[in-house]
């Protein structure tokens, strides 16, 4: 019996399959990296974003606690209680009868208590609530609400308030979980930490 | 068999690198994109805000020093400064590596009804330059026509907008445009100076100060409500808030203090060993001076006699003790008239509000 070569078989030579090989691995490395890429950059992104708020929310806090009155902590000391001077007029302030004074500066009076005297701007001071609602951090004050940041990253701050006797001052750290941890969720947490301390400029010793 | 070339195989692979590479080019550019705003916006925005709030402080500095003036250096005080019928403005100090620029303005808005003595409102103003790429930053939108951080840091890249929307002087007159020549941020402040008046502790003693006995007692009342009584352990006594003002300041580190003390006790350098006696405060950092008093013409003649309080002997009116030394060996006590409080001519001046001004 004689064989008769197929003329016409179809196939792939060894040094094809190579350079087709080669050329997906290439494809699939270059996807990928760029899926991993694009996700640590995400992380980047998401981490300095996350960042940029805490240094928002300590720069409220810490500005609201410098001219602040007085100042209180919840237990859990996520939520900041701070009295402030009511400086400015408002719409619905007794000086507001005049429209025109609406936005503009008070000046102080004096009253002698029988604990002293006292500087005063306006009847009562403003009160400014720090608190935390979901993944936002909220500032209130006299009920107007304004979100100062929001994360999924789980930003957490807690605030202490030491008063010693002739002074008064909030010890401050904002954390928050980043995207990428791992797996010790806490100590993840406490390298975000950042940390700060304001005197109430109000309570200066005398 | 023979084999057969292919000459006209089209290839993609340098295609595929390419796409690869501007894809992930993007994305990386993306992130740096947001990094570098980022970045900007830690270090020259905030960084710019916290410098203004310093450059306030200091012309707050700047002009408190110049009404303390008004006591202890009359006819220095508010020199080079600009007096508008009462109101001292100051121009502008230029200081620092990045030139942050402090000015201020100070006018008597108060004269204490009895003493006439004035207290001062300061207003001060701090401004530093925002280095750095000159963009908004922070992109994160927490309300509808907000930005997170703008909302705090009010940065002026082309016009002050204080100026703008408040006047000069935040009272609405005066609006104007006016143009910056570089970004910058500038923050206000307001303090309030009071006058210390000579009669503020119970005994103020510059010198050595030996204390009272162990059966002694400071305490305070309030004659403008009653006469004295005991009540300093009573906090439900009406008069208990008047109570507690026996303090005691001594200007040097030799102080013995013994018996109950019902007020603060500050010292310059001295220990407090006995501070279970002591129901106010205790500072051991406060150095101070007696400034030359001239004794107001409505007040009653000092008694320069007796010099040694014997046992059992009054002294009237009971008042406050002033005094460079002090020695007490006995077991005394002492009630401070708080009516005293805001009596006499001021010696010096201290700050007694802060407020900043956030629009």
């Amino acid at each position: 019996m004689k064989l008769t070569p197929t003329k016409q078989t179809a196939g792939f030579t060894l040094s094809e399959m190579m350079l087709g090989l080669t050329i997906s691995s290439v494809v699939v490395a270059a996807v990928t990296s760029s899926i991993a890429l694009q996700k640590s950059f995400s992380a980047v992104d998401n981490y300095f974003a996350t960042l940029m708020q805490q240094i928002r929310i300590i720069d409220y806090l810490n500005r609201d606690v410098k001219r602040g009155l007085i100042v209180t902590t919840s237990v859990d000391l996520q939520s900041v209680t701070v009295n402030v001077p009511n400086y400015i007029i408002q719409s619905g302030d007794p000086e507001a009868a005049n429209p025109a004074l609406i936005g503009t500066s008070r000046t102080p009076t004096i009253a002698y208590t029988p604990s002293g005297w006292q500087v005063n701007y306006g009847a009562s001071p403003s009160t400014v609530v720090y608190s935390i609602n979901g993944m936002s951090i909220l500032r209130t004050e006299n009920g107007v609400v304004t979100t100062i940041a929001s994360s999924t990253d789980q930003l957490v701050p807690q605030t202490t308030d030491v008063e010693l006797a002739n002074t008064e001052y909030t010890n401050t750290s904002v954390t928050f979980l980043p995207i990428f941890t791992t797996g010790n969720a806490v100590a993840e947490r406490s390298g975000t930490s950042i940390f700060a301390t304001a005197y109430m400029r109000n309570r200066l010793r005398g | 068999m023979k084999m057969r070339f292919v000459r006209k195989e089209k290839g993609n692979v340098l295609l595929c690198v390419i796409g690869t590479i501007l894809v992930v080019s993007v994305i990386g550019g993306n992130v740096l994109l947001n990094c570098v705003t980022r970045f900007n916006a830690a270090s020259s925005q905030v960084r710019g805000w916290k410098d203004s709030l310093y450059a306030a402080e200091a012309g707050g500095d700047i002009a408190y020093s110049e009404v303390r003036k008004t006591v202890l250096d009359p006819t220095h005080a508010f020199t080079g400064w600009t007096n508008a019928s009462g109101v001292y403005t100051k121009s502008p100090v230029t200081f620092g590596a990045n030139s942050l620029s402090a000015g201020g303005v100070a006018d008597v808005f108060y004269y204490d009804p009895i003493t006439g003595n004035a207290w001062y409102r300061i207003r001060a103003k701090g401004t530093a330059p925002v280095m750095g790429l000159k963009r908004v930053g922070m992109n994160d939108r927490m309300g509808v026509g907000t930005r997170g951080d703008s909302l705090l840091r009010k940065i002026d890249f082309n016009y002050d907008h204080f100026i703008a929307a408040y006047g000069p002087n935040g009272d609405g007159a005066g609006k104007a445009l006016v143009a910056v020549s570089r970004p910058q941020v500038t923050r206000r402040i307001e303090l309030v100076t009071a006058p210390i008046t000579p009669f503020e502790a119970a005994i103020k003693c510059s010198g050595t100060f030996y204390g009272l006995g162990d059966a002694a007692q400071v305490d305070s009342y309030n004659s403008n409500n009653g006469t004295y009584y005991f009540c300093a352990n009573n906090p439900a006594d009406p008069r208990f808030s008047d109570s507690r003002s026996g303090s005691v300041e001594i200007g040097s580190a030799v102080a013995t203090i013994r018996g109950m003390l019902y007020g603060n006790v500050a010292t310059n350098g001295g220990t407090i060993v006995r501070s279970q006696y002591i129901t106010g405060t205790i500072d051991n950092n406060v150095p101070f001076t007696l400034p030359p008093y001239y004794l107001p013409t409505n007040f009653a003649t000092p008694q320069p006699s007796p010099t040694y309080v014997t046992a059992n002997t009054t002294i009237t009116p009971v008042g406050a003790i002033v005094c460079k030394t002090f020695y007490g060996n006995g077991n005394t006590s002492w009630h401070y008239d708080r009516a005293l409080d805001s009596m006499g001519e001021a010696v010096d001046y201290r700050v007694v509000s802060y407020v900043e001004d956030v629009r």
